[in-house]
């Protein structure tokens, strides 16, 4: 019994690997052809989330902001990541990264920024998200959370997802921040400047506790970036950073 | 060491109620649709517990859960390596190419075999006859109907010293 067990089990192991092989070698869809065909796909996504949005790229160069915009983005740059830089006409105080290595800055955040160097380190900050891929961990962090908490739709189990995704994002914007931290230094730039930033967010965020939001508390994170001297950066920008922000 | 094995019940032996029960390990593969969750591990746990609380009923019924529940281990493992090898995609950048592809027509087609295995199976059951997988059939009919040379350890009662 134990030889035909055995051997049923070469049987079955074969079977597979051959099965596995004979499909490498000869493949009923290629997986160029599939690469091609999600590229398409995403290419489309994007588009159609831009033209909903009615998000502006920063590379055109069809106004004074657009031109600006692109020229930061050059300077914050990575080599594993090849991202885009988009304009949003929301007033809302924000920037943002999403899937498919895009960047949006918000309307809001722009006009907070009374230097370049400002916008530079939250360009530099969602950078970060976009090279650590927190979206993909967020994401199989939230299916994870729904599949433990699956038919628990009782109080508890909402607070318990608002609770651990938030600690979970909250350690994801911190790495963003360390992030952003090294980003300015390369580029000589205090990140002293972005606690400046934070400190104006601060006076006018609603004064969320720190266990109920998605960020860092405002606090440790002006702290952190206050730890670095504030030294006057010496970049030289082609444009003249009032007159981008009064065309707003 | 004893070659022996337990006799095969035949179908007019089998009361109706085993027969229903043997033919249930087989639908535990949608437990987890009936949960309403894309778990497959949810497959396998079920498995695991119809199993247990089957074990001690006739023999008949516990070869079909084992069965049932030994095929769903290979499933259940080239599933979960194809939801590693996925994620992994986004997170490491790994290159999609024709090695993952091919993975992916096997695992499906082994989750299509093991669908039509197990509802033959299933139909069997439900009629009162034995269906042996590959490999899985004979490791179950091994585990089930081999007689084990029972060590009976008699515990005797002894004083402190």
């Amino acid at each position: 019994m134990k030889k035909r067990l055995w051997r049923d089990f070469l049987i079955l192991l074969v079977l597979f690997l051959g099965a596995w092989i004979f499909f490498i070698y000869y493949p009923v869809v290629d997986s160029e052809v599939v690469k091609e065909s999600f590229n398409d796909k995403e290419k489309e996504i994007k588009e159609k989330l831009v033209e909903l949005m009615d998000f502006k790229q920063a590379d055109s160069d069809t106004t004074q902001l657009l031109r600006s915009l692109g020229e930061l983005k050059h300077l914050v740059s990575d080599k594993d990541v090849q991202y885009e830089l988009y304009y949003s006409d929301s007033r809302e105080i924000n920037a943002y990264a999403l899937p498919g290595n895009m960047i949006v800055l918000n309307r809001g955040i722009i006009l907070e920024c009374d230097t370049p160097e400002e916008l530079i380190g939250v360009i530099a900050h969602e950078l970060g998200h976009l090279k650590m891929k927190h979206h993909t961990d967020q994401l199989i962090t939230t299916l994870s959370i729904e599949l433990l908490l699956a038919g628990s739709g009782s109080t508890t189990g909402e607070v318990t997802k608002i609770l651990t995704q938030n600690a979970f994002s909250r350690d994801m914007e911190s790495e963003a921040d360390d992030f952003a931290i090294k980003k300015m230094k390369e580029l000589n730039i205090s990140p002293n400047y972005l606690a400046k930033l934070f400190k104006k967010m601060y006076i006018k965020s609603d004064m969320v506790p720190e266990f109920l939001n998605s960020h860092p508390g405002m606090n440790k994170r002006i702290s952190k970036f206050s730890q670095y001297p504030f030294e006057e950066s010496t970049l030289e920008f082609t444009f003249d950073w009032l007159k981008v922000k009064n065309s707003l | 060491m004893s070659t022996d094995y337990y006799p095969i019940q035949q179908p007019e032996d089998l009361p109706a109620r085993e027969r229903e029960d043997a033919m249930g390990g087989y639908f535990m593969m949608f437990a987890s649709l009936a949960a309403g969750l894309p778990l497959p591990i949810i497959n396998l746990i079920a498995a695991i517990i119809y199993y247990h609380v089957n074990k001690h009923k006739s023999r008949f019924v516990r070869f079909h859960s084992l069965q049932s529940l030994l095929s769903q281990l290979p499933v259940s493992l080239l599933n979960a390596g194809l939801v590693v090898w996925a994620i992994s995609f986004f997170k490491y950048d790994f290159n999609f190419d024709n090695t993952f592809l091919s993975y992916l027509i096997v695992v499906i087609l082994s989750n299509l075999l093991y669908l039509g295995f197990s509802i033959a199976a299933a139909i069997k059951a439900r009629q009162g006859l034995m269906y042996y997988f590959l490999f899985f059939g004979k490791l179950s009919y091994e585990i089930v109907y081999k007689v084990k040379e029972e060590e009976e350890q008699i515990y005797r009662n002894n004083p402190p010293i």
